[in-house]
This record gives C-alpha cells, sequence and structure tokens, in this order.
C-alpha cells in the first residue's frame, strides 16, 4: 500500500522538480520585489500565453528528446506555418481549412524529413535538424522575397488572442496537450517503447522494439505541436510580417531543459516541461518589463540552460558514462 | 648469469569476488621469447596489466634487470624499457607511418617538431620491425593488418623496450604476415630484447618460443624451456581442471528438428566457403566453441537477424526466416546477447519493465499499458527464476549480474521463442549463479526448447551441450558428440591441431 501511494505520488511530483520549482519561486518573488508591476491582470495574462505558446512546442520537443534526440527545426515550421496561413487566406476565413491542412502536410514532411535522416541515414539529429531548420528558413526567405505579408482571418485569432474563463487560449491548448502526453508517456506502450528507446537503443532495438518508428513518431509529433504553435502565433499576431518567428527558436528546448528533461534521453517527465515552460514563461515576461531587447532575453534563457545543465551534472565521472 | 631482463615473483591480484592472480611468478631473460599461455580468463591479461603498469599489484614484486621496481602507471613501465603491443590495432588509421611510430615519442626542438631527427628515429626503428621499405609517409591506415602490427612494434621499439610484450599479435594474421612478425621477433631476441608472447595459436609456441610458462585460475601451473612442451602437454595443463556438479543432468532432445541452417554465412569481409549447416531440435543444446574472433559470436547474431547474411537460409518449424532481426524475433528465435548491460538490458529502468521489454504489446491490451498484467508477468518470472529483487521497482542496474542474465531470460521466454540462442551465457557471473543459468537452460531444453549457446569456457561447452560445434577463423572447423566432447578435442580444432579435422 505504502509503496502504491509513493509510487503515485512520484508520477505526480517526479523526482528532480525540487530545482525548477525553487528556480521558478525564485524568479517569481524577484519579478515582484523588483517589477512591482509584474502581478498587474494584464501582466500575468501576458505570461498565460507565452506559456502556451511555448509549452506546445516544449512539449514535442520533450518526446523527441526522451528518444535521445533533440529538434531544432522548431521555430522554422512555426514560421513557416504562419507564412502558409497567410499567404493561403489572406484574412479569408473560408480558405483557413485548406490553408491548415497544407501547413499539417508540411509539418507531416519536415517531421519525417527530420526523422529519415536520423533513422536512415544516422545523421546526429543536432545536426539533421538544424540542417532542416536553415533549408525550411532559405525556403521561407526565397518563397515570399523576405517580405511575407497577407493576414491571418479572424477564426485564427481566437485561438491565439481568445480567453476562455479569462485564461488565454493557448494555455488551454498548451494544458490539453501536456495532458494528452502525459497520459501516453506514462500508460501506453508507445511511451515504454519511447523511455526504453531513449534509455538504451541498443537494447531497445535488441529486445524486438522497433526504434526506429519509435523515434520517427517523436520527430513528426514535435512538428505537428509546432505547427500547431505556428497556428497559435498566427492568431495572436493577426498579420504576419518579416520578422515573425526568423529565429532559431529554442525555447521549447530550453523550457524542458530547464524543467528537467534530460539531453541524453529517456529521462524526464511531462511534470518537468510543464515546471519549464512556466519558468521560462515568467521569465520571458519579466525579461520584456524590464526593457530588456532580443539580446537580454536570449542572453537570459542561454544562462537559464547552462545553469540547469550544470546543476544537474554530478561532476565529470557521471558525465563520462559510456 | 646476468639478471633477468625481468622477473615476477608472487604476484597477486585480487578483485571484489574473485583473485584474478593468485601468487604468478614470471622470469624472462634477455634475448628469448618466452610464450604466456593459458585460457580466457586464466590470468593472462592482469599479468600484462600489471608488467604495463596499468595495474598495480596487490602483493609481490617486480624487478627488472634486476633492480626492484614498482610500476604506478604505464608511464613508469616505459621509462623501464617495458612497452606493450596489444591484439586490437592502436595505429590511428588517418596519420602517417611515422606519426604513428612517433606517437607520445616526438622529438620537438623549441615548440616545433623537428622532421629530420623524427625521420631518422624512425626509420631506424621501422627497419627494425622489418618495414625498412616502407615510405614513412604512408597512411597508416592503408597498410595490412599484419604491416600494422609491424607499425606498432616499431612504435615500441622508439621508446628503447627492453621487455616487449606482444599480446596474441598474431590473432589477426595470417600466412605471409605471421611468417614476417615471427622473422621480426626473432631479429629482435637476437637484438638482446626480452620478449613475452601471448598467443593461442600453439603452434606458434614450437616455432618461436624458447620458454613457456602456463596459467590457469590465476596460478602458475608450470614453467620451463619449451622443448619440455609439446603441444599435448600445453593442452592438458591449460585445461586440465574439475568440473563436477555444477553442470545438470541434460534431458535426451525430441525428435522434432526445430531450426534449419542451410548454408549460412555471416556477411563481412572475407565471408566465403561453403557457409554453415546445421539442425537442432527441440530440447536440444548446441555448444559453439573456438577462440576469440574465430567467429562464435559473429555466427549467433546472424541466426538472430542482427548481423546481415551473406548467403543461406534459416527455416524454424519448416517456414523460412528472413534476415531481419524482427523476422527472426516474431519466428521464435531470440538472442540473449553477451554484452548483458549494453544489449541486453535497459538498465535505467525498472526490473519489471525489463522483464516485459521484448512483449510490450501482450500488456498494453489496446495499446493501454497495464500496471496490473505487468505486476503479474514480472512477478511470474521472478517465481519461474527465483530472481533475487527488492521489488518490481528495483533499478535493474543495481542487480547481480546472475539476476540480470535472468531478466534477460525472461524477457525472451515471455515471447513464446522456439529458439533460444546464447553467447556467453554466463560471463561475469559468479560460479553459483553459473550453476543456476546452466540449470534453468537445461529445464528449457527439456520444455522443448532448441537451444545453441556459444562460449568462451570449455568446461561449460562440454558440460552443458548435448552437441558441440567448434569454430576457427571464422568457420566450422568440426562437430563433436556425444562421448567425443571433451576439452582436449574441442582446444585442437579450435587451434587446428587436430589430426582429425574435418
Amino acid at each position: 500500500m505504502t509503496t502504491l501511494t509513493a509510487g503515485r505520488a512520484a508520477r505526480f511530483a517526479p523526482a528532480g522538480t525540487l530545482m525548477p520549482l525553487s528556480g521558478l519561486a525564485l524568479v517569481l518573488v524577484a519579478a515582484a520585489v523588483w517589477t512591482p508591476g509584474f502581478y498587474s491582470e494584464a501582466n500575468l495574462r501576458l505570461v498565460l500565453f507565452q506559456a502556451g505558446l511555448i509549452g506546445v512546442t516544449a512539449v514535442g520537443q520533450t518526446v523527441v528528446l526522451l528518444g535521445r534526440g533533440i529538434d531544432l527545426s522548431v521555430g522554422a515550421v512555426m514560421g513557416l506555418t504562419t507564412v502558409i496561413v497567410a499567404t493561403q487566406t489572406d484574412g479569408d476565413g473560408g480558405k483557413l481549412p485548406a490553408a491548415i491542412l497544407l501547413a499539417v502536410l508540411a509539418g507531416i514532411a519536415i517531421g519525417a524529413v527530420n526523422a529519415g535522416l536520423v533513422v536512415l541515414r544516422g545523421v546526429p539529429p543536432f545536426v539533421a535538424t538544424f540542417a532542416v531548420f536553415v533549408l525550411v528558413q532559405g525556403a521561407i526567405t526565397a518563397w515570399t522575397r523576405g517580405a511575407a505579408a497577407g493576414d491571418i482571418p479572424h477564426g485564427l485569432q481566437t485561438l491565439g488572442s481568445g480567453r476562455v474563463l479569462g485564461v488565454p487560449t493557448p494555455l488551454w491548448v498548451f494544458a490539453g496537450v501536456a495532458a494528452v502526453a502525459a497520459v501516453v508517456l506514462a500508460r501506453t506502450g508507445a511511451g515504454r517503447r519511447l523511455y526504453a528507446t531513449g534509455s538504451n537503443p541498443r537494447a531497445a532495438r535488441l529486445s524486438g522494439i522497433r526504434t526506429g518508428r519509435v523515434i520517427a513518431a517523436g520527430y513528426i509529433a514535435s512538428a505537428l505541436l509546432a505547427v500547431l504553435a505556428g497556428l497559435i502565433s498566427a492568431g495572436y499576431a493577426g498579420h504576419v510580417d518579416a520578422q515573425l518567428s526568423r529565429s532559431l527558436d529554442l525555447n521549447s528546448l530550453a523550457a524542458a531543459v530547464i524543467g528537467g528533461v534530460a539531453l541524453t534521453g529517456g529521462k524526464g517527465h511531462i511534470g518537468h516541461t510543464v515546471l519549464g515552460v512556466a519558468l521560462l514563461a515568467v521569465l520571458i515576461v519579466w525579461m520584456l518589463q524590464l526593457g530588456a531587447g532580443t539580446g537580454g532575453q536570449l542572453a537570459v534563457q542561454g544562462a537559464a540552460i547552462l545553469l540547469a545543465t550544470w546543476l544537474r551534472q554530478r561532476g565529470p565521472a557521471a558525465a563520462g558514462t559510456r | 648469469m646476468t639478471a633477468p631482463a625481468l622477473e615476477a615473483r608472487g604476484l597477486v591480484k585480487r578483485f571484489p569476488g574473485v583473485t584474478a592472480l593468485d601468487g604468478v611468478d614470471l622470469v624472462c631473460r634477455a634475448g628469448r621469447v618466452h610464450a604466456l599461455l593459458g585460457e580466457n580468463g586464466a590470468g593472462k591479461s592482469t599479468l600484462v596489466k600489471i608488467l604495463t603498469g596499468n595495474q598495480p599489484p596487490d602483493e609481490g614484486e617486480l624487478r627488472i634487470g634486476g633492480t626492484a621496481v614498482r610500476l604506478h602507471d604505464p608511464r613508469a613501465a616505459l621509462a623501464h624499457g617495458v612497452s606493450a603491443v596489444y591484439q586490437e590495432l592502436t595505429v590511428l588509421p588517418e596519420l602517417s607511418v611515422l606519426d604513428n611510430v612517433m606517437l607520445g615519442q616526438e622529438v620537438s626542438r623549441r615548440g616545433l617538431l623537428s622532421r629530420d631527427r623524427q625521420r631518422d628515429t624512425a626509420r631506424a626503428a621501422l627497419r627494425r620491425a622489418g618495414l625498412g621499405d616502407l615510405d614513412p609517409r604512408t597512411r597508416a591506415g592503408t597498410l595490412s593488418a599484419a604491416a600494422q602490427q609491424l607499425v606498432e612494434i616499431a612504435r615500441a621499439l622508439v621508446r628503447g623496450s627492453r621487455v616487449l610484450l606482444l599480446d596474441e599479435p598474431s590473432a589477426l594474421l595470417s600466412g605471409e604476415g605471421l611468417s614476417a612478425l615471427h622473422a621480426v621477433v626473432r631479429e629482435l631476441a637476437a637484438d638482446g630484447v626480452a620478449i613475452i608472447y601471448i598467443t593461442h595459436r600453439l603452434e606458434e609456441v614450437r616455432a618461436l618460443a624458447d620458454d613457456v610458462t602456463v596459467l590457469r585460475d590465476g596460478r602458475l601451473v608450470s614453467t620451463g624451456p619449451a622443448d619440455a612442451y609439446p603441444i599435448d602437454r600445453i593442452v592438458r595443463e591449460m585445461v586440465g581442471r574439475d568440473v563436477d556438479a555444477v553442470f545438470p543432468e541434460l534431458a535426451e532432445p525430441g525428435a522434432e528438428e526445430v531450426l534449419s541452417v542451410r548454408g549460412l554465412l555471416p556477411a563481412g569481409p572475407g565471408a566465403a566457403g561453403p557457409g554453415l549447416d546445421l539442425t537442432v531440435r527441440a530440447g536440444e543444446i548446441v555448444g559453439v566453441a573456438g577462440l576469440l574472433g574465430s567467429g562464435r559470436s559473429r555466427l549467433l547474431r546472424t541466426l538472430a537477424g542482427v548481423q546481415p547474411r551473406a548467403a543461406g537460409t534459416v527455416t524454424v518449424g519448416g517456414s523460412p526466416v528472413r534476415a531481419s532481426l524482427h523476422a527472426a524475433v516474431r519466428a521464435g528465435v531470440v538472442l540473449v546477447p553477451e554484452e548483458r548491460k549494453t544489449e541486453g538490458l535497459v538498465l535505467d529502468l525498472p526490473v519489471r519493465a525489463n522483464t516485459t521489454l521484448s512483449s510490450i504489446g501482450a500488456v498494453s491490451p489496446g495499446g493501454w499499458l497495464s500496471a496490473a498484467r505487468e505486476r503479474a508477468a514480472f512477478e511470474a518470472e521472478r517465481d519461474r527464476f527465483g530472481i533475487r529483487v527488492s521489488g518490481p521497482e528495483q533499478p535493474t542496474g543495481q542487480l547481480s549480474g546472475g539476476n540480470q542474465q535472468k531478466i534477460v531470460l525472461a524477457k525472451w521466454l515471455r515471447t513464446r521463442p522456439r529458439v533460444l540462442l546464447l553467447d556467453e551465457p554466463t560471463r561475469g557471473i559468479d560460479i553459483g549463479a553459473k550453476a543456476e543459468i546452466y540449470r534453468i537452460v537445461a529445464g528449457l531444453a527439456a520444455e522443448g526448447l532448441a537451444v545453441v549457446f556459444a562460449s568462451s569456457e570449455l568446461p561449460e561447452v562440454t558440460g552443458l551441450a548435448h552437441r558441440v560445434l567448434v569454430c576457427q577463423g571464422g568457420r566450422v572447423a568440426g562437430e563433436l558428440t556425444g562421448d567425443q566432447i571433451n576439452e582436449e578435442r574441442i582446444m585442437h580444432l579450435a587451434l587446428g591441431t587436430s589430426r582429425e579435422a574435418s
């Protein structure tokens, strides 16, 4: 009985959540002390919106990380989705379903290319997905001649900037995605195969698990969630401009890693990701409020990732396990 | 008489649970080739590690040129003129021969490599190593295995070695390469180098050795001039040990032919020849013996679809099995790999998850992983095999080798296999757990499973198999059944010294 309760407790508060939790508390307190306006309603809503947007991609990133991969093409897929919706509809809601279908197909294709490079050719995930990121960004720029233009249909704007019960819609979307992912990871055969594959791909394969399919499913899931995030982001902005999502968007990776999902595969839970997302969203909004530019935000994010990974390593002996 | 070039007295080395060396003496004289012989696990590699400063002995003393020394690290050994060349080549293929020979001994002046002096030194060493005709600028990766081995010897010579340890230098060589190596070894001995030569090829002993030392189970069996060691004596001394109640009674195999293999040839360099024909009946246990690199593992891994086939057919219960891992698993051919920790188990996962690792679908009706079914599966296997764990949530990495191996077996048995392939089933497992594994395997065979296992431990092969295949140089050199199965005959076949080799 005790082991059962312990097991259940462990599922809801997985080991290793202490650090991101205390980090979150620390940042929340610091924001309150230094920036009095942080707890205004509008600002909190911004935090929740950011959390929703980042969270959707962070769930996908978590799935890829658990399979011992990494997905650097998330930002490119988001950008591509926005551009597809803007150019295909230019504000015409009737054309929205077709545009979304096109974006989903593009997402599946990009996820499949990532998976193909990693699974079939053994390209290191970092290299494969980075190359795909550059390729897609280049394609977007060439296609739009660097000046994407077009309006986003109103229907999508409810997804991006709407509210349900006072909470921004993107957060609800994230909550739904995270809940589904948590159940799949913890309670299905597919989840078990993913953890086994990420922990020890060799043993998993030799045990008869089709590790290639498992990894491929992870990249496709990540790309599809990036499409969803792209739709949210498009709906929020209401229009597309050349600046949108032109950066190597690492928020998904930062959130997962800060939350405690291991870069080495097979270790981590959605609970970690949710915490990391919350921490990162608070951090980003606080930085905005402090007037930090994009550069400052990036630097703080980078520092947070470094700190998180550094705290997680137990020294060179633990790192050098082969 | 001058002091021996190297003299070890009473060396003892203990590891947790095992005494790897138990009072071993070794005396090597300048100008002589000393063959160091023994089975795998006899203590040769531990001895080499001590002599090269890679491991300190727990007891015993070491004299080099009559002076007592302590070798704390490999550099100390090199400084005393002791260097080693290992079976696995450590030549860096992208570098030139010159750079390989001078590796770690670069001659530099004011921080820059001094090319001329480097080349002269390397040339001299290469000449002594029998590579005088070789252009030192050649990329090392383009050389044959034999030439690379000689490059390694040249590297040792640059270091001014007075004692040269050659650990199975001939394992990868044959024909001309082998004669070239022998010529160089004789030449170096004539120059006054003391050479310790480890080999599994006993014909080399007669061709090369002046002295012989035989180790078994970490103890010195005997030592003396090579003239006193006919091959029969060496084999007897290497393997002669008691095998008693460790092995269970084997049930008579059934009549049904479960596994049938025709002309099977693993893909890879040198894939040629007639290939393997093998039929295994239900309840039959076939042992595969052979030295390291003889193709034992490759054979099993090819059968399991882990490594590709160059040719041949495999049928199970009359149906052909394609050359893929999943086809093999579906047909009921499963492999318990040699590398238990990296290939057999996911050590980070709890024991219950590893028990069901190959049958996740069976505990996930409709895709939903059922904790109850998984727990039931784990408990059934735990009770069947007597697996000692604290509970289903214990991380698998915490278990002993024997219990880990039982989990690997359980993992596969849940898929109801028909053919069980075991690669080194008891490696790294203590003797008590070994006996348990033997009993389990014999029991599974009695239930009708066809079993093929590969092992480097001769007692295991003779004690657990109805039938023995002996591999040598990538092919099957012979097959022994019933009363024919004994360690000496296996050894002769494995070494290619048998008069009855088929």
